[in-house]
């Protein structure tokens, strides 16, 4: 197994980190999970999402996953 | 058999109070369409060269589009068109409401004014019938209460009017033009042209009603909108939340403007996002003719609405200012006065960056204390701007021509483009975005690629499966500047252009709204009748561009002009992105890749056979197209 960190960014923290101030939620995934994992099991709606980081490097849905990850979730940067 | 539009142009002379009409033909309309490529279409044609923006001979042009009046949601929006007294250069503006869907029921397409009233005046049209009203009275006022004044004298609740407030009177170059106090044509210095003509505003009623070749087939179009808006992602947010949700998600990405666009997060964030505006506030929700989205978010005892998006980053964020109450007092004013938000706070921003710099003291300010956080001063400062009382006059120049009288190198920090003042929005963090900004022929526009870079950047992204059918298959990164990043830009940019030119709102269809591109056109046949196809559209999409562009080639811009300002060549301070910048040979390679795929030259002009291609040959004279 290994564990990895969410960290939920502004509207996205509401729906998926409900009352963590900071938006963090750990994860308990098998070895050679990918990204796409945290998807299913948060019952993430993919089409909200805008891009994913992991430090500072932008990663796909398809990038495997390492003990001790902080994978990053930001929505949509809209404005009006 | 005529669909979709009036073939009726009202054509009005304030120097003669000569009034008459126009009757193009349907290739006229089929190639134009309406708003920015009716307005641009006339503005080159019949402007000369050199005109200052004031001078009687600048036309100002409402256009409504083929489409516009059709009770579909997300397409009521009209265009104004002008030469921007902000930039010297083309001037253009959108706004929704039931101005644009008024006009057609009065019986026309569009209104091109010319000249000059000796006195002020306002413009009556009433289905089909078109006066000239004295206006001495309502001088002075302000854009609710010369929206009242005009309703009681006509008698009719139900006219639509746009209006100037003082600030146009006063020719702050930032001036905008509102109808139902909310609904804001807000860019371009639009309404300090309106005022510089004496024209307090125009009022249009009609009981008209609108052809369709399949009615139907529209009915059914709306009715699929108004069904799946709340299941799609963006528009369901918008219609909770509004822009202002966009506080929240600019400032975790770093690219909410603080500090006249230093840093892209601003600590006190939180104090002026939607969330706080809907605890603290009794919001309503309003919005356009036919639409169900009702986007607009209002507070409902005051008058003019609530902050958008860029006012709460312009009056917050960028002036550090994290009082929400006070960003509301600012809207408030701006819109009673009729100044456009984000020029009116961006010039403020500027103004406390030079205090901070001590290029400007208290005593310049009449004794305000005008320093980056101080929200004391902030209100004080826009009547100053609305009435060009003291500083306020300079400061109601616009920031480029305040840093010329200002100097002692003011300029460095004068956050604009061809004279516009940067809307809030931060191109460190996207950099198709910032492309846009700096090739927009109005100066600093965020609204020529829709929705911004993030939208494109993973494999499965929602965006980018929307916009497939024009070939955009692969996702980029926000920062990503290759040829790649330009096609994306260019696309895009011809799908907002031909929004402009029909009157469409970008939170209609795809890629920013729920509509797919198919049913749109499908939408598009059922209104006018055209056997047409999104190649047709978007080739009249980007026909209004090339059109706007000849305008300003004919007014001498060139190259150096399509550029942003030195600030975002530099690292940004804080947030996210902290020390990231635009690398300047990396946007000139962009700019040389955007005016190739455009069949511009190296100066950013377009080529004669470029016109040929769009059919617009008789440009070629009007700005030597080689």
């Amino acid at each position: 197994m290994i564990r990895v960190t969410i960290r939920f960014y502004a509207d996205l923290k509401e729906r998926y980190s409900p009352g963590q101030e900071e938006g963090v939620v750990p994860l308990d995934l098998e070895e050679g999970s990918r990204v796409s994992e945290v998807f299913k099991e948060l019952n993430i709606d993919d089409r909200e999402i805008g891009f994913l980081l992991r430090d500072d490097e932008k990663v796909q849905k398809d990038a495997e996953l390492r003990d001790g990850d902080l994978i990053h979730f930001f929505s949509f940067a809209a404005g009006g | 058999m005529r669909f979709g539009y009036n073939g009726k142009i009202l054509r009005v002379n304030l120097s003669n109070r000569e009034i008459g009409f126009e009757e193009p033909d349907e290739i006229f309309y089929r190639t134009y369409l309406g708003g920015k490529g009716l307005g641009s279409y006339f503005l080159l044609k019949e402007m000369e060269p050199g005109t200052d923006a004031f001078h009687p001979d600048n036309r100002l042009i409402f256009a409504a589009s083929v489409i516009t009046g059709a009770p579909v949601p997300a397409i009521c929006r009209y265009s104004v068109v002008s030469k921007s007294p902000l930039s010297g250069g083309y001037g253009e503006s959108e706004a929704g409401g039931w101005w644009g869907p008024e006009l057609k029921f009065a019986g026309f397409d569009a209104i091109i004014v010319e000249g000059r009233s000796e006195k002020p005046v306002y413009l009556l049209v009433r289905d089909g019938q078109v006066e000239l009203k004295d206006a001495v009275p309502l001088w002075g006022l302000t854009i609710g209460d010369t929206q009242k004044a005009i309703r009681g004298e006509v008698g009719d609740e139900r006219t639509r009017i746009a209006a100037i407030g003082p600030a146009g009177e006063n020719l702050v170059r930032y001036a905008c033009i509102t109808n139902e106090l909310i609904h804001v044509n807000g860019r371009s210095g639009l309404g300090a042209v309106m005022g510089s003509k004496n024209l307090k505003a125009i009022a249009v009623r009609g009981t008209g009603s609108m052809k369709m070749y399949d009615p139907e087939m529209v009915k059914e179009i709306a009715s699929w909108h108004a069904k799946n808006f709340r299941e799609h992602p963006l528009t369901k947010s918008l219609h909770e939340h509004g822009t202002p949700a966009g506080v929240d998600v600019l400032n975790a990405t770093g690219m909410l403007p603080t500090r006249n666009f230093r840093s892209g997060e601003f600590p006190g964030a939180h104090q002026i996002n939607s969330k706080t505006l809907e605890e603290n506030y009794p919001i309503e929700k309003k919005g356009c003719f036919a639409c169900p989205m009702r986007c607009k978010k209002v507070v409902a005892n005051l008058d003019y609405g609530a902050p958008e998006y860029e006012t709460l980053a312009a009056f917050g964020s960028n002036i550090e200012v994290a009082n929400l109450k006070m960003i509301i007092e600012a809207n408030e004013l701006c819109n009673k006065y009729g100044l456009d938000t984000i020029s009116a706070g961006v010039s403020i921003a500027f103004a406390m960056e030079c205090v901070e710099k001590g290029i400007l003291k208290e005593k310049d300010f009449d004794g305000l204390d005008v320093r980056f956080g101080n929200q004391s001063s902030v209100c004080k400062l826009i009547e100053m701007i609305a009435f060009r009382k003291g500083i306020g006059g300079v400061l109601a120049e616009g920031v480029k021509r305040a840093s010329k009288t200002i100097g002692k190198g003011s300029s460095e920090f004068a956050m604009h483009i061809k004279g516009q003042e940067m809307p809030l929005h931060d191109p460190r963090g996207k950099f198709g975005t910032g492309l846009g900004m700096a090739v927009s022929e109005t100066g600093a526009d965020h609204l020529t690629m829709v929705p911004h870079d993030n939208a494109y950047e993973m494999k499965d992204a929602l965006c980018l499966k929307e916009i497939a059918p024009l070939g955009i298959l692969e996702p980029l990164d926000a920062l990503d500047s290759s040829a790649r990043k330009v096609r994306l830009y260019y696309y895009n940019e011809n799908v907002l252009s031909l929004w402009r030119a029909l009157g469409v709102c970008n939170f209609g269809p795809v890629p920013r709204g729920v509509l797919p591109l198919k049913k749109f056109v499908e939408l598009v046949e059922g209104i006018t009748g055209y056997e047409t196809s999104l190649w047709e559209l978007l080739k009249a999409g980007e026909r209004s561009t090339v059109l706007s562009r000849s305008f300003n080639v004919a007014e001498g811009f060139t190259r150096k002009d399509d550029d942003l300002p030195p600030r975002f060549f530099e690292p940004i301070e804080g947030g996210l992105l902290k020390g990231k910048k635009i690398e300047r040979r990396n946007f000139e390679e962009a700019l040389t890749t955007y005016y190739g795929m455009k069949g511009y030259d190296e100066e950013g002009r377009p080529t004669r056979a470029k016109l040929q291609e769009l059919n617009i040959e008789w440009v070629a004279d009007k700005i030597d197209a080689k």
